[in-house]
């Protein structure tokens, strides 16, 4: 009797050694990579299209046979636009999927409450969010990495352009908000230095209807260009009520965050011509020259994008392409092991990605620089590069 | 000079929106005696249904008077549905329910419309007027348009007409309007479907410059409200001239002081009043509701 239980106990035993030997098993023959991204809730606009560009990257990787032979397998959640969401999905991505990196949260708010979990736990995480306080300061931030652009990229790109211009007086819009007051710190750090002078600062909500009291404001001071920080719905209407105040005279210059989607022209109709922005090249990819080394990633991404998601191309969506790609480098060089995988994604250089080419550091957990934005101007309807 | 005139057209533009808002806050309060919370949602439902038909095809002038259509009908069941069964509840508890109903009929058109912002085009092409430097898009003289021609229809209705007298009389006393052959419940259902109708409307004609979002209501509501209470919140006109001096306040506000103060203005103005002058700004002695 008690051998009987002793052998059952045994063989039960083994059954479970082996059962869980096969799911290891299973598990070596794929990299599990987790996706937190909003694709409910009030960021559910740019959520979805972003998880579709990192599926898209998954499947192209895969499709080409996979790293090294293993296949990308996405664990994507829904992480409902709130940080306290996030923070649960995380834990279930380490904890019960054991993903070897994660691909968000996809904006700065639902990103903060994240970051100490993952440092904690040791897993690189790449936020698709625009806040610099993501990967800095570097010291404390070591899993945490941001693969796209950020307000100091943007205002070296629009200072540099301002320079060639000979533009010595602005007039600063911002959004008020955290995204808008970010914009606005940097261009104030920045200005002085470059012998720019900003005769306004002014500010206006994120849901307003009329901005043409500040531009009328802004107009009279007289500067030689404006530059608007938000995003559309607010980057449309000022560019609406700049046509309607008829101030063709003085230009207007957006942030990236304008050009992100293609709401901005679709939303401001007609009134969008003449629009001037920070671009990627991806928003200007026809007029490339040939020799461009990301023109055809840039020509497929498009071409796939909107073949398959009936939706136009945003540099969003191609910021979310770039996770996947500097993953799948993370992934070449360390494959499961979490902390190697990190070290590679740091230590890339020269990656060919969608919004510029990456190179990134201990220091720099972006990758990107200035050099890759463009100045673009909607002519027609779309970006062009800007003369 | 032209500067200064530009906040004072730009100020009378913004006011126009909230005007068209606050006047359905006045519709419901005469006849429920109640605030409805939910009237910035039936604007955001309004122009984002009208947003939709136009991208699907409708023309504007079959897809303006749809989406109102809709509303009212969206209104009509919320009356049935939530408030009508807590008629006998004190106006705490019905005002809270309208909360409740603004808070599910966001989160309603965030699931069918998602977070996109939605445009919808202009009433009349053209490009916009200028008055002394001073510039004004053609929309907006369709929303001070539409503002003037409700706040008439609806001085007419409830002096003018014995369904508004009936409509007046529901609230002042239920009994005796029921003793006269009205029905105060039927007279609650008219009034909520016809100020989500208002709202709708509203939303539709200011869509073209505010963009449609699904959480566009809650700011609309908001300054709607203020404008509305500072009217005395049982007048049409009073609503119409406290919603044109919000909207000009805060319009000076940011052109002169700072853009920042711009929301600040219409919080403290609210406040100001509820404790200076309760019962509005422009009440004459006779102007309070008699409940």
């Amino acid at each position: 009797m008690r051998i009987a239980t002793r052998l059952v106990t045994l063989l039960a035993l083994g059954a479970l050694a082996l059962a869980q030997a096969g799911t290891a098993g299973a598990q070596a023959k794929e990299y599990r990579v987790g996706v937190i991204m909003e694709l409910s809730g009030p960021f559910s606009a740019w959520g979805t299209p972003m998880r579709d560009a990192i599926q898209l990257a998954a499947d192209n990787i895969n499709a080409a046979g996979g790293i090294k032979g293993v296949p990308v397998k996405l664990v994507i959640y829904d992480g409902r636009s709130k940080g306290t969401e996030a923070l649960l999905l995380a834990k279930r991505l380490i904890e019960q999927d054991k993903v070897v990196a994660i691909i968000g949260p996809g904006t700065s708010p639902t990103t903060m409450p994240v970051v100490p979990y993952i440092t904690e736990q040791k897993v690189a995480a790449l936020s698709m969010g625009s806040s610099d306080r993501i990967i800095e300061p570097a010291a404390e931030r070591r899993w945490m990495f941001r693969p796209p652009y950020g307000s100091r990229q943007n205002v070296e790109r629009l200072i540099t352009h301002f320079k060639a211009k000979g533009i010595k007086k602005i007039g600063f819009m911002s959004v008020n908000n955290a995204y808008g007051d970010t914009g606005r710190e940097e261009f104030a750090r920045a200005a002085g230095p470059a012998g720019i002078e900003v005769v306004a600062w002014e500010k206006f909500g994120g849901t307003d209807t009329d901005m043409k009291p500040q531009l009328t404001k802004i107009r009279g001071l007289g500067p030689q260009a404006i530059v608007v920080w938000a995003i559309p719905p607010a980057a449309s209407i000022v560019q609406k009520n700049r046509a309607e105040l008829g101030i063709d005279a003085i230009p207007l210059f957006h942030d990236n965050g304008a050009s992100l989607t293609h709401q901005f022209i679709e939303l401001a109709g007609g009134a969008a011509e003449g629009a001037q922005g920070v671009v990627i090249k991806l928003d200007v990819v026809d007029e490339l020259p040939a020799g461009d080394p990301q023109r055809p990633l840039l020509l497929k991404f498009r071409e796939q994008f909107e073949a398959r998601f009936k939706t136009k191309v945003g540099g969003l969506y191609g910021e979310a392409y770039d996770c996947m790609l500097l993953v799948a480098r993370g992934l070449e060089a360390g494959g499961d092991d979490r902390e190697k995988v990190r070290n590679a994604i740091e230590n890339i250089k020269g990656l060919v990605g969608i919004a510029g080419i990456y190179t990134l550091s201990p220091t720099d957990h972006n990758g990107l620089a200035a050099g890759h934005l463009v100045i673009g101007r909607v002519k027609n309807g779309k970006w062009s590069i800007a003369k | 000079m032209s500067e200064l005139l530009q906040f004072l057209l730009s100020g009378i533009a913004a006011g126009g929106i909230y005007a068209l808002v606050a006047v359905g806050f006045v519709t419901v309060y005469n006849v429920l005696g109640i605030i409805n919370f939910a009237q910035g949602e039936f604007a955001m439902l309004g122009a984002l249904v009208a947003a939709s038909l136009v991208a699907h095809g409708v023309p504007l002038v079959a897809a303006a008077p749809l989406a109102i259509l809709v509303a009212a009908a969206v209104g009509a069941l919320v009356e049935r549905g939530v408030l009508g069964p807590a008629q006998a509840s004190s106006e705490v508890v019905r005002i809270i329910i309208t909360i409740g109903v603004s808070i599910s009929l966001r989160g309603v058109a965030l699931t069918i419309w998602s977070s996109q912002s939605y445009g919808l085009p202009q009433f009349s092409e053209g490009a916009p007027l200028t008055i002394l430097g001073a510039a004004l898009a053609l929309q907006n003289f369709w929303v001070l348009g539409t503002a003037a021609v409700i706040m008439a229809a609806l001085f007419l209705l409830f002096d003018r007409t014995y369904f508004g007298s009936a409509l007046r009389a529901s609230v002042m006393n239920r009994d005796a309007s029921r003793l006269m052959g009205i029905s105060p419940a039927r007279m609650s259902l008219y009034a909520y479907s016809l100020s989500a109708a208002l709202g709708a409307t509203a939303g539709v004609v200011i869509a073209p410059i505010s963009l449609a979002t699904y959480d566009m209501g809650i700011m609309l509501g908001l300054k709607g409200f203020v404008a509305a209470v500072m009217g005395g919140l049982v007048s049409a006109p009073g609503a119409v001239a406290g919603a044109l001096l919000l909207g000009v306040l805060e319009s000076f506000a940011a052109g002169l002081v700072s853009s920042g103060y711009k929301d600040a203005i219409a919080f403290a103005l609210l406040l100001g009043v509820l404790v200076v002058r309760p019962t509005g700004l422009f009440s004459g002695v006779a102007a309070s509701r008699q409940v």
